[in-house]
């Protein structure tokens, strides 16, 4: 089913992650996405593959496509190949400066809202993303971060499938730990 | 034996041979908390859609190869009769045949042995028809009704409630605000607790809402958003029974959460007021309240709960109060076969010593495009005041075709 299509948002979750300079990951992420359709439809999905990388400046988020699912398998063949283009795109990344970004020196809340360059089938635009988590006196933060885009503006065709329409805003949320350097 | 204990058995065993409703509520285990996309219904049960005869074929379906699932599209066989007959978008038409053997037996009590013992049995022969055009929709789906479909005859040989030309729903209406929001009007299933393939279970006859006969005629407003869905009926009383002092009039609602894709939680009431009760023939004020839960902790494993408190009031017997509980797990060792335990308890009747118990052991498996075949074998323990216990073994064996 082509509703899929929206867990490309999710990537971008991830970013919120990385905006901490220098950081390193401290554990596995999860990225998840939603949509809703027509009728009360709701879509779930999640991919595992999330790297980071930080050069001082700007933090970089890659997400793969490739093993997004949501729990149909063609359902998921149909997001891959029918509205991601995986074969053609198959990463989504978020770039962002870490200026951009409330980071805490020690332990404490962070929260607040970015922007960065986002990048999904291909199209590449600024979008708008909101962080929040909790540092420990040990250096370790959970993070959570959550992106609603509107697959139009990524040339993403909005998934229909036998009359199940999907919404083409969709939320991507993500959570994972970081350590300071 | 007592004759209410047979009465009483009787009738349990008469019920297990009328089943036409089929729902799936355990659909709860694919992240499907909202049962509109599949079904024609808002709130579920009865002709699928499009979107949901693709579903039986990818979700429920058994297939031989399992890369079927997993490479395959949805095979054209989910089309009306199996494909071969291609209909417009506009219009969705659709069969429901269940057929099959009942057997049953008193197990223990005074008359052990006795019983309706084995006979065929033709618990649906049903076409259904709904037409969409833009926002307005009409359902409707008559049939022939075999035996005891008394409330859903519409022409019947001297009012018998067998060998009977049935109407279980009739309904038009409208959807709006991106479907979210279904008004109609109409015959149509009562919105309360889980609306499951097992329509004679006690929480369904207990507060007469199961979804083979009881439907009623009235106005409706269902809701299906995100996290919610939700449905309430005014009752003006089903107008396929007469005279008019037996129909009832009163409301009745339900509202679920889906806490996460995969835990719902529900809540459902029920008030009517029938000038003389069709069973007990007097006026009666009928309440039924409850709560139900759907839950898959696993893939393979859908939990189903419902427990309901039942209130009946006439000038004659004052109050009564009673409930019903019932506890389902569906198990789905490998797609398109399910092995169904299932418990449940339920009393009304003040006289009885103690609550009716039953066990429930399903087994179901969809060996073929728009067919299931089923196995229900259920134990029930009927205690009626100041005479033995008596218990009743029924099994019922059916072939069911959805076309």
């Amino acid at each position: 089913m082509k509703k899929l299509a929206v867990s490309l948002v999710l990537s971008g979750l991830f970013v919120s992650t990385v905006a901490l300079a220098g950081w390193t990951k401290a554990g596995v992420g999860q990225a998840t996405f939603s949509a809703i359709g027509t009728g009360g439809f709701k879509m779930e999905g999640k991919t595992p593959t999330v790297d980071v990388t930080d050069d001082g400046k700007v933090v970089t988020v890659v997400v793969g496509l490739t093993e997004l699912v949501t729990g149909i398998s063609l359902r998921d063949r149909h997001m891959r190949d029918k509205y991601l283009e995986v074969s053609k795109f198959p990463t989504t990344t978020l770039t962002v400066a870490i200026d951009a970004l409330k980071i805490p020196a020690a332990a404490g809340a962070i929260e607040g809202d970015a922007t960065g360059n986002m990048t999904l089938h291909g199209v590449t635009k600024p979008q708008p993303f909101h962080y929040k988590g909790v540092c420990k006196a040990e250096g370790v933060c959970d993070i959570e971060g959550t992106i609603t885009l509107n697959m139009n503006d990524f040339g993403v065709v909005v998934p229909s499938y036998l009359g199940i329409t999907v919404k083409p805003t969709v939320t991507i949320g993500t959570s994972f730990p970081v350590k300071r350097p | 034996m007592n004759s209410t204990a047979i009465k009483i058995i009787v009738v349990v065993a008469a019920l297990c041979g009328t089943t036409a409703a089929h729902a799936f509520p355990s659909m709860v285990r694919h992240g499907y908390a909202s049962c509109q996309a599949c079904h024609v219904d808002p709130s579920g049960g009865g002709q699928l859609t499009a979107y949901g005869r693709a579903q039986s074929d990818l979700l429920v379906g058994w297939h031989f190869d399992p890369k079927v699932i997993e490479e395959g599209e949805a095979s054209p066989t989910t089309g009306f009769l199996w494909g071969l007959v291609p209909l417009p978008e506009q219009l969705n038409i659709s069969g429901n045949v269940r057929g099959g053997g009942l057997f049953n037996t008193v197990v223990t009590g005074p008359n052990a042995g006795t019983g309706a013992g084995l006979r065929p049995l033709l618990m649906a022969a049903d076409v259904a028809a709904t037409v969409n055009l833009d926002w307005f929709v009409a359902h409707a789906v008559v049939g022939y009704g075999a035996r005891a479909v008394g409330p859903a005859v519409v022409i019947s040989d001297k009012g018998s409630a067998d060998n009977a030309l049935v109407s279980r729903e009739h309904w038009v209406g409208g959807r709006f605000l991106d479907d979210q929001l279904t008004v109609r009007a109409g015959r149509i299933p009562l919105p309360f607790g889980l609306r499951n393939n097992e329509h004679t279970t006690l929480v369904r006859s207990l507060t007469r809402t199961d979804s083979n006969v009881q439907q009623q005629h009235g106005l409706s407003a269902a809701w299906n958003t995100e996290g919610w869905r939700g449905e309430f009926m005014l009752l003006l009383g089903n107008y396929q029974i007469h005279p008019d002092a037996f129909r009832e009039r009163g409301a009745a609602a339900f509202a679920e959460w889906a806490v996460s894709q995969n835990f719902t939680v529900g809540a459902s009431s029920l008030a009517t007021w029938a000038n003389l009760d069709i069973d007990a023939r007097v006026p009666l004020l009928r309440q039924a309240h409850g709560g139900f839960v759907r839950w898959a902790p696993t893939p393979s494993v859908a939990l189903l709960a419902e427990v309901d408190a039942v209130i009946n009031y006439s000038s004659a017997d004052a109050w009564g109060v009673g409930g019903a509980g019932w506890l389902q797990a569906d198990w789905e060792p490998i797609q398109g076969v399910h092995l169904i335990p299932a418990v449940e308890a339920g009393q009304v009747d003040q006289t009885s010593a103690l609550p009716t118990m039953g066990g429930w052991m399903s087994v179901s498996w969809f060996a073929l495009p728009h067919t299931e075949l089923r196995l229900d074998t259920i134990y029930r323990q009927v205690s009626p005041a100041n005479v033995a216990s008596v218990g009743s073994f029924t099994a019922l064996a059916q072939v069911h075709f959805f076309l």
